[in-house]
């Protein structure tokens, strides 16, 4: 069993009247990649902040490898809790260069060189070396300013929306190589970010937060297949509910009999994903489709049974048009509310 | 002895110009850090008071420090003891003069490029492991430099081509010796000051532009903080507050209140210059064409050194910058010595009211160019195109599209050229027609005399229109920040 390398305990922060961050509590693992997940203003970089120690909060606790960052009247500052923080608009110094940039944060004057060829190496940097910030890209920047982070040689790292000001591509790129070389080291990381996808792609765990509280702590695959509430299940993909009486173990519909990954009993709506049904032509179907919208790898339907109206999303290759007569069918178990 | 007057203005103005430059980022540099980054009460309070010495003449402020300082001044006479320094003849007293109306030139380009700096690149450097001092010294110093440098030249250069003060605490500098060679009919030797003003004024913006030219690039985009102001301990507190009070009582209260002292002492026989009202008129047209003729050069040299590339927008920018080197008795000298000559037919300029409107348009031509510029920095281009793409000219597009945009700076730039107009002395002195006097000379006269408390209403009456008119700059600036 592996320890807690990061215990958050009933974790309050104020501004004024406002509650950023109320009452959290949440661990992470040692070598493990952490995601907070939420809309804007939920309160996530907040929470970030006060384990960076740049903001101070009201009550709980934070400890990291059994060392108090924050408890009562403790208070680490913040440039001696050794946690590496990566910002949303890089913060690269503008009046040093890339090299010095890299080796800021390396205390050890012999280690400076190396540390600066082997961050150069890892973060394919070389071809900047020497150069100032105003001559780098946005993604470059991003780069120097992870290299510098860890050059450094934090305990763990926090990554508030690294990757919200680079383009889509090249943001996946750098969040899979940044997954890898994390992984490599055994370096445990927090991921601020609002994007579900990335959140999904880039965590062993995440926590979906609202109005400064967790609703939800979980796998990728816990949080999307088998969310706790409605308001999980709608932050995290498309979703749409279905009507159905439940017995316990299954719950009947108009796409019949669901099987249930999670008991419950009597009236409920069933949470049913638009990849999750599948659609086969059927002269005697009950629904007919409204519209099909070809998107390149999916198709996406509109359908109808006159009373209920659904969406769902099929393979490209599967020939179905407007107007066309479907049977629909669920085969996995699903969760209903 | 000629030789050892040259000698001695060259190293007068030389050494206030210097001592007033690190004097001025004495105060500002500290001003602007304490504001920015701490809770300091009534923050807002402090920063129109430490940029409200602007409007104040440096020959009104080098009055009140000779009433207060001189000897038989309000310290002796409440201490009993003479002041520690000499303040007559003396580099201190010119030089507290003059570090105190220009200090905000270096407070307000250091607040405003702390205020601009990210705060999250202070915050990476706490996680990276520095303390609040190295922080201080090794990331925000470094990045705030250049602004300081630059504030520190333009006060150099204010110091060394100001009248005022020097001609009041008679202080041997060049332009004080430039014009007393003028006012007694010696051209020639007048021109030698001339010359060696013009040398320096070209060094200090050589230096400025070999500074700029290092500056990077602002790396600040749009979802950056500034940096988030600390709390500060009691004792910290009361030590800030304490230290502003000094600054702004040495800077703006005790001008002020010396002004108010010889108005209340002159009260019984109430010295109101008989045309108080003629006078305060003649500035107030002179001040209000000059801010229109400003306006209409400045309008198209702003808008090629924004909008255009090339060597033709490149040279605009320059020549509109060159007034701000030249001081205002050189420009004076220049216009009397081109315009006694020139003359079409029985035409002539000489001697008329274009003379003084023509000397402060050119002096204050790039001030009135800068506010344009940061205005027209803010107007997207591409309404200007879209503008065009809908069949406007682009004239009509300027008229229509541009300057509707750009009301706010408008607004400013002519309040601005309107302030350092009508507290400009050399140019109004020098180049007022026979006969017409300007609140100006009428302050001049009176302090030459040494009738102070005839110099008190008129002082006062210049003051409160500076002030009205910085009150118009200041809400502007305040609606362009809301703005964005």
């Amino acid at each position: 069993m592996q320890s807690d390398f990061l215990k958050v305990e009933g974790l309050t922060k104020k501004f004024g009247e406002f509650t950023a961050v109320n009452n959290v509590s949440f661990t992470v693992e040692a070598g493990e990649s952490f995601a907070l997940l939420g809309e804007s203003g939920c309160g996530k970089t907040t929470l970030l902040r006060c384990l960076a120690g740049l903001e101070k909060p009201h009550s709980g606790t934070i400890e990291v490898a059994g060392r108090s960052f924050f408890q009562d009247k403790t208070l680490i500052p913040v440039n001696e809790r050794n946690i590496g923080l990566v910002f949303q608009d890089y913060a690269v110094f503008p009046h040093k260069s890339v090299d010095e940039n890299i080796i800021f944060g390396v205390k050890n004057k012999n280690h400076k060189s190396d540390k600066l060829q082997q961050m150069m190496k890892l973060f394919k940097l070389e071809d900047q070396k020497g150069k100032m910030p105003d001559q780098l890209s946005g993604g470059q920047l991003q780069r120097v300013a992870i290299a510098r982070t860890l050059a450094s040689e934090p305990s763990l790292i926090l990554l508030d929306e690294p990757f919200s000001n680079l383009d889509k591509q090249l943001g996946v790129q750098l969040r899979n190589e940044l997954k890898s070389i994390f992984k490599s080291q055994g370096l445990a990381s927090i991921l601020v970010t609002h994007d579900q996808q990335e959140a999904l792609a880039y965590a062993d765990k995440v926590a979906v937060m609202k109005s400064g509280k967790i609703l939800q702590i979980g796998t990728p695959e816990e949080l999307y297949l088998y969310p706790d509430s409605i308001g999980v299940a709608e932050f995290l993909g498309n979703c749409q509910f279905v009507d159905g009486l439940s017995d316990g173990s299954s719950v009947d519909t108009c796409l019949g009999k669901l099987k249930l990954a999670r008991s419950i009993e009597g009236k409920v709506k069933a949470l049913v994903r638009p990849e999750n049904i599948r659609a086969e032509l059927d002269e005697d179907g009950q629904f007919t489709v409204q519209e099909m919208t070809f998107l390149g790898s999916t198709r996406e339907l509109k359908v109808s049974n006159g009373k209920q109206e659904l969406n769902l999303s099929v393979p490209s290759y599967q020939e179905i048009s407007t107007g066309s007569k479907i049977r629909l069918e669920v085969s996995s178990a699903i969760v209903a509310f | 002895m000629w030789t050892d007057r040259v000698g001695k203005s060259l190293t007068g103005s030389l050494l206030l110009a210097f001592t007033t430059a690190i004097g001025g980022a004495i105060i500002g540099v500290p001003a602007a850090y304490f504001l920015s980054r701490f809770k300091v009460p009534f923050s807002k309070l402090w920063v129109i008071l430490f940029t409200l010495p602007l409007v104040i003449p440096s020959y009104i402020s080098a009055y009140s420090y000779l009433a207060a300082f001189s000897q038989y001044g309000f310290y002796e006479n409440v201490f009993g003891v003479p002041f520690f320094f000499q303040v007559r003849e003396s580099l201190f007293g010119a030089w507290i003069s003059m570090t105190m109306v220009n200090f905000p030139f270096v407070f307000l380009l250091t607040y405003s490029a702390l205020i601009n700096l990210p705060g999250s690149i202070e915050e990476s450097a706490l996680t990276l492991g520095l303390n609040k001092r190295q922080v201080f010294f090794r990331v925000i110093l470094p990045n705030i430099k250049i602004p300081i440098i630059s504030g520190m030249l333009l006060i150099a250069l204010y110091s060394l081509s100001d009248f005022g003060t020097p001609a009041l605490m008679n202080y041997k500098t060049l332009t004080f010796e430039l014009y007393r060679f003028w006012d007694t009919g010696r051209l020639n030797q007048s021109s030698i000051f001339c010359l060696l003003l013009m040398l320096i004024a070209f060094l200090i913006l050589f230096l400025e532009s070999v500074i700029n030219r290092k500056s990077h690039y602002s790396l600040k985009n749009k979802t950056c903080r500034s940096a988030e102001k600390a709390e500060l301990s009691l004792t910290a507190k009361s030590g800030i507050l304490t230290y502003f009070s000094i600054i702004v009582f040495i800077a703006i209260v005790l001008p002020f209140a010396t002004i108010i002292y010889w108005t209340m002492q002159g009260r019984e026989k109430f010295l109101l210059p008989e045309n108080l009202g003629e006078i305060a008129t003649n500035s107030l047209v002179l001040a209000g064409l000059t801010a229109a003729f400003a306006l209409l050069f400045a309008l198209p040299f702003s808008w090629f050194a924004i909008r255009e590339k090339g060597v033709f927008s490149y040279a605009a920018d320059k020549i509109s910058f060159l007034g701000n080197m030249i001081p205002g008795a050189v420009i004076a000298l220049a216009l009397i010595g081109f315009f006694v000559s020139f003359r079409i037919g029985e035409f002539t300029l000489y001697q008329t009211l274009a003379m003084p409107v023509l000397g402060c348009t050119i002096r204050f031509l790039p001030q009135a160019v800068s506010a344009l510029k940061t205005a027209l920095a803010q107007i997207n281009p591409n309404l200007e195109e879209a503008s065009m793409t809908l069949g406007e000219s682009p004239g009509k597009t300027f008229g229509k599209v541009t300057m509707p945009l750009l009301g706010s700076g408008i607004v400013s730039a002519v309040a601005l050229v309107f302030i350092l107009t009508i507290k400009e002395l050399p140019i109004t002195l020098m180049l007022s027609p026979p006969g017409k006097t300007y609140l100006t000379g009428k302050i001049w006269d009176f302090m030459d005399d040494a009738e102070y408390s005839r110099v008190a209403v008129p002082a006062l009456s210049l003051l409160i229109i500076s002030v009205i008119s910085l009150f118009f700059i200041l809400k502007q600036n305040k609606r362009r920040t809301n703005a964005k």
